[in-house]
């Protein structure tokens, strides 16, 4: 089952033919780049350099997004706990062992539970919700999770009405997992919600991609996805689900309080001290597209009507 | 062959290893090899390689000075001229294949942010000095030449800060990805104060 949630507006969907000449005129301007650079660096590639004559037919509207492939997906982590490099994350998940699981639900909740992961895959029925994810790093991929709306489990856990934050918590594993042998972060890595915004339909607890269960790299065998947010909200491999009374301590903002604030909701208007923030780079296309207030899932604005979103970043 | 003949091609090789770097960085972009963000990678290394080869251009002087190395002076144009190419090179590709040129969202990218400014202008000088590096312009600028060319000075600090403010760290504290920053700054404090007077003077006392 599609989410219907996900799909864009009617008006958003650029005409087919706009939408094809766009794709044309990037691969254009991508293959002068090329040859633009290795002119510089004194290498003549073979073919005839191109005019950008088509600049005319190139929108303002970000065409339509298509499912990122798995093997970008799987071979692309921000996984701290296993290596600051993105590209050596697959190679080091092997030794990570993600049966059995318990994920423990508690704080300020009427009826505290430990359920195996198996156990919150049987009794929540997962469907697919196609979502993007866009990372503060200014970079961006479309996933067909596989999940389910958080607030189930909220809600037969019964959240107490004292609670207003929830928090969530990766495992801890330094044997297995040995960027948390590194000790300029405060590990584990955690992470928190709004109780509004972890009721929002749009976050989800997910258990799988494409289909599949959740590969290692991406956080298995349970992670939340908070679409409308920076990557890094949609905390891994959790074991723990707190309902509290104050705002949580979060990874990020732990680490560097100047550039991550609690929110961390995308937004092209406030910049971070590296990135502008204005556009991102979708892995697998020429050319950048635009960066969207709450990465386009506009339905999550009313959680924020009245609050000054460059002040609470 | 005599060695004496062997050494007139000592210009044409290091010609060759400044391209070795660009042309293994297009080998692997054209096999797909990047990864699943070439964009990014290509960025990086082109500029990574720029500055390097800026600082291995100002080792020179200071290597005269102290081993009377004379010969070396030859390399300094040919490194500086490279470490302008792979800028530029790092320049189009940021602009053509990561913003497909689309000139107002750069502009827009390059204002916002303060380590794209000190990139920008590092980037102006070093193009000042390849456009004016000919012999031609040498003589046409007489001493004025000199002055324009002791701004590499700036330039490359600029292209240090740079490449250290965008990289996930924080120099003053000393936390996170530092250390190629850092290693570059010393380097470039060091090649600076080679340079001094004192230090020259000491240096010509043991030749």
């Amino acid at each position: 089952m599609k989410d219907n949630l996900v799909s864009p507006l009617k008006d958003e969907i650029t005409p087919e033919k706009l939408y094809f000449s766009r794709r044309k005129f990037l691969r254009l301007s991508a293959m002068m780049g090329v040859t633009a650079a290795l002119a510089a660096c004194g290498v003549t590639p073979p073919g005839n350099p191109t005019t950008g004559a088509e600049t005319a037919t190139l929108t303002p509207t970000p065409p339509p997004d298509v499912e990122t492939p798995l093997d970008t997906i799987t071979h692309y982590n921000n996984f701290y706990e296993f290596s600051q490099d993105k590209g050596a994350v697959a190679d080091l998940v092997s030794g990570f062992q993600t049966e059995p699981w318990t994920v423990e639900i508690g704080g300020l909740v009427d009826k505290p539970v430990t359920l195996s992961a198996d156990e919150i895959i049987q009794n929540y029925p997962a469907s697919e919700h196609v979502y993007r994810m866009r990372c503060v790093e200014g970079w961006s991929i479309v996933v067909p999770w596989e999940g389910f709306p958080l607030n189930r489990l909220l809600k037969d856990v019964g959240v107490q009405p004292e609670a207003r934050y929830i928090a969530f918590t990766t495992v801890l594993r330094p044997a297995q997992m040995p960027g948390q042998n590194d000790s300029f972060f405060k590990w584990p890595y955690d992470e928190g919600l709004r109780l509004d915004e972890a009721n929002h339909d749009l976050t989800l607890l997910v258990s799988g991609l494409y289909g599949q269960p959740l590969p290692k790299q991406d956080g298995a065998p349970l992670r939340i996805v908070v679409p409308w947010k920076y990557g890094f909200k949609s905390v891994k491999s959790i074991v723990k689900i707190e309902a509290v009374k104050d705002q949580p301590p979060t990874f990020w903002n732990t680490t560097a309080p100047d550039e991550y604030g609690f929110y961390s909701n995308v937004n092209p208007d406030v910049p971070h001290p590296r990135w502008t923030q204005y556009s991102e780079r979708r892995l697998g296309e020429a050319g950048r597209r635009p960066t969207l207030l709450f990465n386009g899932y506009s339905e999550v604005a009313p959680l924020y009507e009245g609050m000054d979103l460059k002040a609470n970043f | 062959m005599k060695f004496q003949d062997l050494r007139r091609f000592d210009r044409l090789a290091v010609n060759l290893l400044c391209l070795v770097p660009a042309s293994i960085l297009a080998f692997l972009y054209i096999q797909g090899k990047l990864g699943p963000d070439p964009v990014q990678i290509l960025e990086r290394r082109t500029g990574d390689i720029a500055v390097a080869l800026l600082l291995l251009s100002l080792i020179f002087t200071p290597l005269r000075i102290i081993t009377g190395f004379n010969r070396g002076v030859k390399y300094r144009r040919i490194t500086g001229l490279y470490s302008f190419y792979y800028a530029a090179a790092h320049f189009l590709i940021f602009l053509g294949l990561d913003y497909a040129f689309d000139f107002n969202l750069v502009v827009r990218t390059i204002l916002g942010n303060k380590a794209l400014w000190l990139g920008s202008i590092s980037l102006l000088i070093l193009g000042t000095m390849a456009l004016t590096s000919t012999d031609g312009w040498k003589l046409r600028l007489k001493r004025n030449w000199r002055r324009i060319h002791r701004f590499v000075y700036l330039a490359s600090l600029l292209a240090l800060l740079h490449f250290a403010l965008l990289k996930k760290g924080n120099l003053f504290q000393l936390r996170g990805e530092v250390f190629f920053p850092l290693l570059g700054l010393i380097i470039w404090a060091i090649l600076m104060l080679l340079r001094l007077p004192p230090f020259k003077k000491w240096f010509s006392r043991y030749k």
